[in-house]
Parts: C-alpha cells; structure tokens; sequence
C-alpha cells in the first residue's frame, strides 16, 4: 500500500516546455561564464549595429589562439540573457495553462506559488552558506555575510524590488523579486484576460510597457539591465514589472490559446515568424530608441524558435524523457548556477582558455547535481520546518485545538481528495480525543485510507425513503 | 500459448523482477551516499574549516556531544539497573531462606523491590486471541500457530475463542483446511477479510465480532506461553486496560542475523520495555502479544494509515488515561527476518512508523494531564530524542575526520571529555548488555551475547543507516508498507525448546 500519489493526466507536463526550460537555464550560465571569463569586455551598446558587430567579432589574427577562439564560439552566449526574458514569458505562459478555467481561487493559486517559489529558494540559501563560507574560508576569497544569509533565507521579509539584499549572494538573484511581483499581480491579470478578452490585453499591456520603458530610457535615465553604461539611475528602473508586463501577458494570452493557433503552425512558418521577430528585437538592443521594443520582441521570437527546436527535440521517447526530467530541476538550477560560475572562474579557470573550455560542461553538469540535490532537500525542509511550526503552536496555544469534524462521514458519501472525486466506502471510528474518522475511499482506480480532515464533502450520501 | 511463449514470459517476468530489484537497490544505496554526504561530509567540511582558521571553535559541537552519549548513558543505566533489580513476578508466597529474606528485606529499604505479581482475585474471565495474517505470505506457518493456540495454551473456564482474521487477494486451499480446523475446533473462527490490505483493517473488522472480555492481538508466527491469559488477567483485574508480554526470538538458531535479532529483543523487551513500566509506570503495546480489556480496544481500534499502528494505538491509549503495563513473564516467541533485505524493509517501517508517531504524538504527551512528568520525560525519551538521536550521534565523525585531516592524527587527548562521555555511553551499552544476559540465560547460550557485543558497533550502524534513510523518506512523503517476507520452514525444534522450560520459570 503506497500513499504516494500520482496526479491525474490534467497536470501532465510538456516535454518541450521542460526542456526549454533548462535549456534557458543553461544559456543563462553560459551567459555569465562567458562574461565573467571575458571580464566583461562586451555588452551590447546603443551605437548601432556595425560598431557592436566590430566589438563582438575578435580580429583575425587572434584566432590563431584559444582565447580568440573561444570569443568567437562565446558570441551567442553573450547574448544569454536574452533568457531572463523567455523564463518571464514561459512563467506567465505555465501559469495561465495550470489556471485556465474562468474562476479560479486565488488565495489558493497563491499559497501553491509562493510556496513552490520560496521553500526551494530558502532551501538554495541555506545550504549554499555553509558551502560559499568553506569554499571562502578555504581560497580566501568573498565569503557573503550573515546579514545578507538573513535576507535571503527570510525573503520576502526584506524584499526590495530590486533584490539588492540578494545579490551579494548571488548576482543573478534580483529575478527572484520580479516573478514575486508577476506571481501577486497574475490573480488581477487573469481576472482581465477573461474580462477584457486575451487580444485586449495584450494590447494593453503593450501600451504600458513600451510607455514605462520609453519612460525608464528618457525621464527617468535609466538603462537595459545587461547594458554597462554610466546612466544616472543605471538598470534599477528596468527592474520593475512594467517593463516586462507585456511579456508576461503575451505568455498568458498564448497558454489560453493551447492547441491551437501558434501550436498549429508548421515549422516553417513559425521559425520563420520567429527569426523575423527575433531578428527586429535584435537590432533594435543596438539602438536606445530600440531598447523601447527590443525586450518585448526578443523573447517572442526566441521563444518561437526554441519551442520548434525543442519539439523536434523531444519528439523521439528518449528526448522526450530526458526533457521531463531536466526541466524539473530548471529552477533550482538558475538559482545555484552563479555560485558555480563565479567560484569556478574565480578559483579554478583564473583566465585560462583551456581550463575554461574543460570546466564549461563540468559547470553546467555539477549545477544540475547541486540542482538535484536542492530539489530533495527542499521537501526535507518544507516538512521539518512546517512541523516544528504546528508543534510550536500546538504547545503555546492556551487551549489546544481538539479538531471537531465539520461533518460525519457515512458510506456513500462523494468527496474530494487531491482535486479528484471519491466516494466513501467504509468509515472507521478510532478514539483520539473524541471522534477520528477515517475513511476508505475509492475512486474505481485505487482504494485509500485517509483522515477524515484531508477530505472534502461534495455530496453527501442520498437517503433512499 | 505454447511452451516457448509461457517461457518467454517467465523470462521477462524474472528480468523485469531482477530489474527492480537492482532499481531499488541503487535508489537505497544513493540515499545513504547523499544521506552521509549531507550529515557527515559537509560537517567534516566545515569542521576542518572551523579547525583551520583557528578563529572558531568546535567547543560547542563537543560539549553538545556530551550531553547526549551521557544523557543516553544515563537512560541505559537507569534501565538496566532498574530492570536488574525490580522485578513484578515475584512469588512472595513462596517459602524463603534466610539470604533470599535478607535480600527482599535490603531491596524493600532501598525501594527496589518492585511490585509483586496482583494475586488472582476472580476467575479468568472470556478471553480471545485475534491473529492478524496475509495468508500468501503466512500460509506455511499459520498452522502451527493455530495448533498451538488450540491445544497448548490454557483455556480459561469462561471460554476462549481464536479468531483469524486474515487478508488475501486470491482464493487459497489453505482456506478449506481453515473451515475443516474450524469445524474441528467450535471455538475457532476464520474470518477472511475483504478489501482488507493491511493487519489494522483485519483487527478491527475481528473486534466486531470478537466475545471474550480480554483480547491478545497476534501475529501469524507467534505462540505465547499457555499460561499468558492467567497472568495477563491479574494486570487487568487490577486496574490495568492492556498488559504487554515479551517477545522472544524463536529461529534464533538460524544465522547470525537471527541471533543479533533475539538478543536486541531480548534487551528490548526484557530490559528496557519492563524497566520503563517499573521505573514511571509506563509502557506500549508492541503489535502483537498485547493483552487488551476488550472494550477499551473496540474504542481505540488500530489506523490503517499509519505505518507501525501498534504504536499509534498504545499512545492514544495512553492518552486517553487508560495504563499500559508491560510484564517480562508473559513470553511469546516469534520469527524474526532471517535475511539482510527482510530485515531491512521491517526496521525501515519500524523506524518510518515511530518517526510518523512522533512527528504526531510527541506535543501531545508534554500537554497531556493524563500523564505524570516522569513519563513524559520516557515518552519524549523514545520519541523525538530516540528519533534525533541516529543524526546527532554520528556527528562524532566530523570531529574525528576533521581533526585527521587537519594533522593526520586523532589527538583524542584534546577531546577528554568528549572521550570520557564516549567511553562512558559504551560501558553504559555493556552493562545493559551484561543485564540482558542476567536476565535471559535461561534462554540463549553466553556465546550469544558476546557476539552480539562484538558485533554492536556494526549492528547500531547498520540501524542507524535504516533510521535515517527511513527519516529521508519520510520527509520526502513515501510511505510504502512493505509486507516482511517469511523465507521459513516451520521451527518446531526451536519452539519445543523454549516451551520446555517451567513456565513459572520464565522471567
């Protein structure tokens, strides 16, 4: 008898979304390696196409070294964080498809998200201090502070919106307060997508963001986070949650269309819609009027194209399987990868092309150990730390709650339990305090034993005469 | 089909079992790596750190340390001198010499003699076995069983009555042979279950049906001693709701496994079980050789949901305000795994079920008005300490591997205390040994003993293993009933052995 259960063909995952999941999480990485190793010789600038194509493309004669080779192979690396925005699209893309019906109960929808936010995000913070102080006490190199610990294992209790607390942790962070702020708003959002109708919306929403980020760019001196520039406010007004409204809502309207529309298109048609949107978004980065528009249309054409390419991917079963199972641990692996990163170029490449080329897979493959790894500690954590809560409460409360059942269960009587219907086939009466009903149900599948309180009356049983 | 096709099937069948196994294997072998990664290697990690840097000091993890081998060590004492010294069965009318007189009279002042066995003030009242069974898996060795609850135990003169209520998924021979014993016997009542998976749904469906005011829970491979009603019936007219007896190893010859198990049961039930019921008053119904007044079970029945339902019950029991006793005299011998796998998918669910109780449970003793301080400081003894205990303990090892490391020697003299508080804890485990074997020669040879000290460091490690793994899969929400497989011939040597002795002997 297991009490481990599976849920139902209703929440199945999409090979394809999974696998472009960790597929933008590893170009992410690739992303800070490279500029890390590089020292952070390009970021895209607002001075046109050719003169970035010239700061991007190294000189032919140093070509004749490793170091010439790996910027030139490094080039669409450096263009990774170009992810940052697909993880944006995907997020508001996974939320509408999980929460598609009209009505939905939104203090729950949010207890589930922040809570498979935050446990690993907490979890990460944890075991990640005792690992950064070793590491840091061994090479002598940065050891974070407690205070930053403190910060990080208790978010949000300081959160700023920029995650300023965050990133003398890790650099990579400051998304941690912006899908927060998307995960509060998407109840509103969901609301308007029904109300308003999708193409409305996104209309909408469109107007805003491009309207903040012509704002962000001209009033408030403000700058594309992966743009080194001397702004007067830098990248600060681009980290709030207007200037990826549009995307997020883009992502929404697209899951309320699943399976059909966009998911209909042939290849071709959407690789090249794709390259189309993508290639305007991509020039449009070398512009400052261009930066307007270019992180609305990036991550569509991205996306388009990652998706084909990922569908191909996972067509075969072995594609198909290794996606699910990579994807799970995107997550996870976003939130770790810069310690990686940054203590691996820090401590062990130290500029050196070949030991860098050797630790690229070597970073991406311990990321996704210390990824899976996190992954099981997290429900450790959950379970502990929500125990030691219920027993506190239960200790301190005056009068310690002896749980009177809201209702009697009999034979017969249709209930729910892990959003699937059940009936009632036998009660037992245990003494516990009074009264502890527990019920064996079945759902013509499989037949369970459960505690009366993790069951929910739907119907009560119809009495015949 | 034809011949080659079945054989084809079989083939598969065997790979794809053959396929599981090894998928089980590797899943349990990488938790233990993970596992003593997470509570050994990083803490030895930190700990030459702390060690390195010289500006932190691990005087905090050696002083904590400390208090737990000695607060273990005391436990161990406390049990073991007061399960050496007390005792419930002592026949006070029988005639004394001079020394034994002068022995009770020095216990007496000292308040050590313990209670006396309750005299029999009325007759025996109806009284009823109940034997839980999953009959594919127990048919080999219900039997023997039955023929010995008919014919062997005493029968009380209001009447007893054996009830097996059993499980199985399929129709089985073995059943005809049940409704013959049946009409055979008029006082023994098969009762097939249906729908039942689990012993706690076939014991309470038998407590429907069940007449005798007093009733022994059993399992398929246990056979008590004949006279365990009368003596249970003494505790019960006395104000008591459930006695509970010791169990004892009956193929403790069958290997090595089997004798570390009946010496660990030994020490289990007849030392710590019986001192915790004379030293506080306290004790819990093991699963099977419990004695229950048969109205206070019908209210508590077993949950299903849980993985050791014994131990549910017992604490609800308690808590409710209703005594459990525990009385060493009460024996009852059972088989115990007699190879590694058995073992483990037994002490796995052992220790997931007490962790499950404990995570539940554990507040509510502290809060309970039904309970005095001293059991509640028993109680949280065997719950959360027992459960911590496994993950703290071994945290010894960073501090030895930190400090090789740092020097490439254990300076064992920087550690004194610490090392005084370790040899401290090991004396204590001797000399419950030493008292385990006081208190069971009758039953085991020496040589038993001694192996069980040489081997306890291996043993307590491999327990310690399953307790955690068993920790981990608990958090992680898996909570499999693995029925224990019963790889057996009947033991009838071994059985004839321990009932060979003089049943007032046997304490």
């Amino acid at each position: 008898m297991t009490r481990r259960f599976t849920r139902s063909a209703a929440v199945q995952r999409l090979a394809w979304l999974d696998g472009l999941r960790i597929f933008a999480a590893v170009m992410i990485l690739l992303y800070h390696a490279q500029l890390l190793f590089t020292q952070y010789r390009y970021t895209p600038q607002p001075t046109g196409l050719v003169d970035n194509l010239q700061q991007l493309i190294p000189e032919a004669n140093s070509l004749t070294t490793l170091s010439g080779w790996i910027h030139l192979l490094g080039i669409p690396t450096l263009f990774g964080f170009q992810f940052v925005d697909v993880f944006v699209l995907l997020s508001g893309f996974s939320l509408m498809l999980t929460t598609r019906q009209r009505s939905f109960d939104w203090l729950a929808f949010w207890q589930k998200r922040l809570s498979r936010l935050l446990w690993p995000f907490w979890t990460v913070a944890l075991l990640s201090y005792p690992i950064l102080w070793v590491v840091g006490a061994a090479t002598h190199s940065y050891i974070p502070s407690t205070w930053n610990l403190f910060a990080a294992s208790t978010f949000p209790l300081l959160f700023d919106y920029q995650g300023s607390l965050l990133l003398p942790i890790s650099g990579s962070w400051w998304f941690i307060s912006l899908i927060l702020g998307f995960t509060l708003c998407f109840p509103l959002l969901h609301r308007l997508m029904y109300r308003w109708g999708g193409r409305n919306l996104v209309a909408m929403s469109l107007i805003v963001t491009l309207g903040y980020r012509a704002l962000a760019i001209y009033g408030f001196g403000g700058q594309p986070i992966y743009t080194i520039l001397d702004t007067p406010n830098g990248p600060l007004p681009f980290y709030v949650l207007l200037a990826k409204l549009s995307t997020f809502v883009i992502g929404m309207a697209v899951a309320r269309t699943h399976g059909r529309g966009v998911f209909l298109w042939p290849q071709t048609k959407a690789l090249s819609v794709g390259m189309l949107v993508y290639g305007v978004g991509f020039v449009c980065q070398f512009y400052r009027l261009g930066w307007v528009l270019c992180d609305v249309l990036m991550p569509l054409g991205l996306t388009l194209l990652c998706m084909v390419l990922c569908r191909w991917l996972t067509a075969g079963r072995a594609g198909h399987q290794l996606a699910l199972r990579l994807g799970r641990y995107s997550y996870s692996f976003f939130l770790i990868h810069n310690f990686v990163v940054d203590r691996t170029l820090g401590l062990m490449v130290k500029g050196d092309g070949v030991t860098y080329a050797i630790a690229i897979p070597l970073m991406i493959l311990g990321t996704l150990i210390l990824a899976a790894i996190a992954d099981a500690v997290t429900p450790l954590l959950k379970r502990a730390l929500m125990r030691l809560w219920q027993d506190i409460d239960y200790l301190l409360a005056r009068k310690p709650a002896v749980a009177t059942p809201s209702w009697v269960p009999s034979v017969g009587d249709t209930v729910g339990y892990l959003d699937q219907q059940w009936a009632v086939q036998a009660v037992e009466v245990l003494l516990d305090d009074g009264n502890y009903y527990l019920c064996k149900i079945t759902n013509n599948q499989q037949t369970r034993w459960v505690s009366q309180e993790q069951l929910q009356l739907m119907a009560p049983r119809v009495m015949v005469g | 089909m034809s011949i080659s096709k079945k054989c084809d099937r079989i083939g598969a069948n065997v790979r794809q079992r053959s396929r599981s196994v090894t998928n089980e294997r590797w899943q349990i072998a990488s938790k233990l790596i993970f596992l003593n990664v997470l509570l050994i290697g990083l803490p030895t990690i930190v700990c030459y750190y702390c060690l390195k840097l010289g500006n932190i000091s691990l005087k905090w993890l050696h002083v904590s340390l400390v208090v737990l081998y000695l607060t273990s060590a005391a436990m161990l004492i406390a049990e073991s001198t007061s399960a050496v010294t007390r005792r419930f069965a002592s026949q006070v009318w029988l005639p004394l010499s001079w020394p034994d007189t002068v022995k009770h009279q020095l216990k007496k002042i000292l308040g050590m003699r313990g209670a006396a066995l309750p005299a029999q003030g009325q007759p025996l009242p109806r009284c009823s076995f109940v034997v839980a069974a999953y009959l594919p898996n127990e048919q080999s060795i219900i039997l023997e069983t039955l023929d010995h609850l008919l014919n062997r135990v005493h029968q009380p003169e209001a009447g007893l009555e054996v009830i097996l209520a059993y499980n199985t998924p399929v129709a089985l021979p073995m059943e005809h042979t049940l409704t013959r014993l049946a009409r055979k016997y008029p006082n023994f009542r098969p009762y097939r279950v249906e729908g039942s998976h689990s012993k706690a749904e076939n014991i309470n469906a038998a407590l429907t049906i069940v007449t005798g005011d007093i009733t022994c829970i059993l399992d398929a491979d246990h056979h008590p001693a004949p006279d365990c009603f009368e003596r249970a019936g003494r505790w019960i007219a006395h104000g008591y709701d459930v006695v509970q007896g010791r169990n004892m190893i009956r193929n403790r010859d069958e290997n090595l496994l089997t004798r570390l198990v009946a010496v660990e049961f030994e020490s289990i039930y007849g030392v710590s079980h019986s001192a915790k019921s004379l030293m506080v008053d306290t004790a819990l119904f093991g699963g099977s050789n419990g004695y229950w007044r048969t109205s206070v079970l019908q209210q508590i029945r077993f949950n299903p949901t849980m993985l050791t339902e014994d131990i549910d019950a017992s604490i609800r029991t308690l808590l409710q305000g209703y005594r459990i006793v525990h009385d060493r005299s009460i024996t009852v011998t059972e088989l115990a795994p007699n190879h590694i796998s058995a073992f483990w998918s037994q002490r796995k669910r052992w220790s997931q079920g007490w962790l499950e109780v404990s995570l539940r449970y554990q507040k509510r003793f502290w809060k309970s008005p039904q309970l005095t301080v001293g059991q509640k400081l028993v109680w949280t003894h065997l719950l959360y300490y027992r459960e911590l205990f496994p993950l703290l303990s071994v945290q010894i090892l960073p501090i030895v591997f930190s400090s090789w490391l740092l020097t490439g020697t254990v300076q064992f003299t920087d550690n004194a205390f610490l090392l005084l508080a370790t040899g401290i804890t090991f004396l204590s485990s001797l000399y419950k040994l030493v008292v385990t074997a006081k208190v069971g020669y009758r039953h085991y040879p020496s040589y038993y003993f001694v192996q069980y000290a040489l081997l306890t460091p291996f043993y307590a490690l491999f327990k310690n293993m399953i307790a955690v793994v068993a920790l981990y899969d608990h958090l992680h929400g898996k909570a499999d009933w693995v029925v224990t497989p019963r790889d057996v011939a009947p033991a009838a040597a071994n059985f004839d052995n321990v009932y060979g002795l003089p049943e007032a002997a046997r304490l």
